[in-house]
């Protein structure tokens, strides 16, 4: 491959990703520059792009940025471990499923939020219970998936393992592992996109900084143009967190 | 004519063209009007209205939208898909109206009043103030609660502590949800709270708060509901805007004399408050004949425009309309 193809290549595959963004926000831009979309409503993104500028000089956009970050990412870390290691007990031992299995069917169905009185009772207010809640949300996705992972484990490998002397380090290692990776990795990503979600959820009705709590005072305060700023700020956040994930997964996973 | 005016103005002709086949409802040829409000015995001047016939007889019907916040009204008004809202004052309206939003106050609702339940009150928790909450210099340093920023909670905290000389600065806020809020000081979590819509006193059902100061003993004839008419009133017939007020203002008085609207009980229920307290009280917040008091809204605005929630400051004349009132006061006076 020559390196004028490989440089078309990359450029074809960059436009692949960003026509239709682009599309869009130019035909905003016109839209509303030429006053059939109301500049009130939909403010020009050239404008948005001005605001947005003004809020990382000022450091506001910077702020709620790093705290939405800190929460989803402690969320995410620590409801993504907890999860991995309960699936797997959970797929290893019955009766630790049967003990957990109410439990998490429970607060697999229960809309998160609603716990949050109850959280900030028992830990407080601050960022505790909001990182609970997104740990919470990641948890039950995780662990659910692991468990299919750890069931979904083809007995006859396990037999063929122990008959040729593994040890129980090397059947895990050997089998279990690369059986459940694959999901785990989905669930990751699953749980990376509710990590998200829940954190300017919960941001939205409760925080004093974050990205939800921008969405709130603009909407609070008839601020049109950084409830956009936010909104798009969102949607880029779950786009990389996707694609990264998706990236890794695929470096890593090499067997799927 | 260039591009952009010809596109602006078939896209306005074709909106209104839209909006009149809406609005005309072709069973009673009654002229439809929506209106956001958020459901609250606060509204029973309207319920009593609907339930009178009174907006009938000025040729409306009306159809009611709640929405959980006032703020959340004003998008909604200013961009047509409601005719009127029935908020209380808050940033949203001050800053969309300071930004070229067609929207206006064309009527007083109700005052703040020192008699109707606990709204704008500070509780704190028995803990942290065994002594009782007083004076609000008790409050340095400790840490209180608000329903969230740009709020008029925030509004009467700023407003409560600039009494006692003191500023936001002197103590910890902590935006919280209001049960939250009472979760936290029920936790010890926080030491304080503004109330910003409480019918039932914390104090009566629980000996872990304590009741501070209320706006209401520093302002008592402030006034924060309003009426709000958007672009599809304001640049209509002034008739229209005029019968809608004049329904209402109606309904209000015959709430003031003592009438009692259906579901009142249930939305007394629905704010925590026993029904039989709720018909006792709050009558007097009431503003009988809609007069606005621009001081009471130029203090809202300068508030507004001071903690840099506002850019602009928009002048009175731009976010009051008074036409409609003074037509609708007029009908009154000869119906009278």
């Amino acid at each position: 491959m020559t390196a004028a193809h490989g440089v078309s290549s990359v450029l074809s595959k960059v436009f692949s990703l960003v026509w239709s963004p682009l599309a869009i926000l130019s035909s905003w831009q016109l839209l509303s520059g030429s006053g059939i979309l109301d500049p009130l409503f939909f403010p020009p993104p050239l404008e948005l792009l001005e605001s947005a500028g003004e809020m990382i000089r000022s450091g506001e956009l910077t702020r709620h940025l790093a705290a939405t970050l800190s929460r989803m990412i402690q969320g995410f870390a620590y409801g993504t471990s907890v999860g991995v290691l309960c699936g797997v007990a959970m797929g290893a031992f019955p009766t630790i499923r049967h003990a957990l299995d109410p439990l998490i069917s429970a607060l697999w169905a229960s809309p998160k939020l609603t716990l949050l009185p109850m959280l900030i009772i028992i830990v407080g207010i601050g960022d505790a219970p909001k990182i609970i809640l997104i740990s919470l949300g990641c948890f039950i996705l995780v662990a659910l998936h692991t468990l299919d992972g750890m069931r979904a484990v083809n007995p006859a490998y396990l037999s063929l393992a122990r008959n040729y002397g593994a040890s129980s380090f090397a059947v895990w290692r050997k089998v279990y592992l690369p059986a459940i990776s694959p999901a785990v990795f989905t669930a990751a990503r699953l749980a990376l996109g509710r990590a998200l979600t829940l954190t300017v959820s919960v941001e939205l009705v409760n925080s004093a900084e974050g990205i939800g709590y921008l969405v709130f005072t603009a909407w609070q305060g008839f601020n049109m143009d950084r409830l956009y700023i936010a909104i798009v700020i969102t949607a880029g956040m779950g786009m990389f967190f996707h694609a990264s994930l998706r990236l890794l997964e695929k470096r890593l996973i090499v067997w799927r | 004519m260039n591009r952009r005016s010809f596109l602006r103005r078939s896209a306005s002709v074709g909106a209104a063209a839209f909006a009149a086949c809406r609005r005309q409802d072709s069973n009673s040829g009654l002229r439809l009007l929506n209106v956001a409000i958020t459901p609250r015995t606060s509204m029973s001047g309207l319920f009593v209205a609907v339930e009178r016939g009174y907006f009938e007889e000025g040729g409306l019907q009306i159809e009611t939208h709640p929405v959980n916040r006032s703020p959340q009204s004003i998008p909604l008004v200013a961009a047509g898909k409601m005719d009127a809202a029935l908020p209380s004052i808050n940033t949203a309206l001050v800053n969309a109206v300071a930004k070229g939003a067609r929207l206006a106050i064309v009527a007083a609702r109700q005052t703040l009043g020192a008699v109707c339940g606990r709204s704008n009150t500070i509780f704190g928790s028995a803990a942290t103030f065994p002594e009782g909450l007083s004076d609000l210099r008790q409050l340095r340093g400790k840490k209180v609660s608000i329903s969230g920023r740009q709020t008029f909670t925030e509004f009467s905290l700023d407003v409560l502590l600039g009494s006692a000389g003191m500023t936001s600065d002197d103590v910890e806020i902590v935006p919280l949800k209001q049960a939250e809020a009472i979760a936290a000081i029920y936790g010890g979590r926080i030491d304080a709270l503004m109330a910003s819509y409480l019918r039932v006193d914390p104090t009566d059902v629980s000996e872990r708060f304590v009741r501070g100061p209320q706006l209401a003993d520093l302002i008592p004839d402030l006034q924060r509901g309003f009426i709000v008419f958007g672009p599809t009133l304001l640049d209509g017939d002034v008739a229209v805007g005029a019968n809608f007020l004049e329904a209402y203002l109606r309904g209000a008085a015959d709430f003031i004399d003592g009438y009692i609207p259906q579901f009142f009980d249930d939305l007394a229920r629905a704010e925590g408050v026993e029904p039989s307290v709720a018909r006792a009280q709050c009558r007097d917040l009431m503003v009988e004949g809609g007069v606005i008091d621009r001081k009471s809204i130029q203090r809202f605005v300068d508030w507004t425009v001071q903690r840099g929630y506002c850019s602009q400051r928009p002048g009175l004349d731009q976010l009051v309309d008074e036409r409609f009132v003074n037509r609708a006061q007029l009908r009154l006076r000869s119906r009278a």
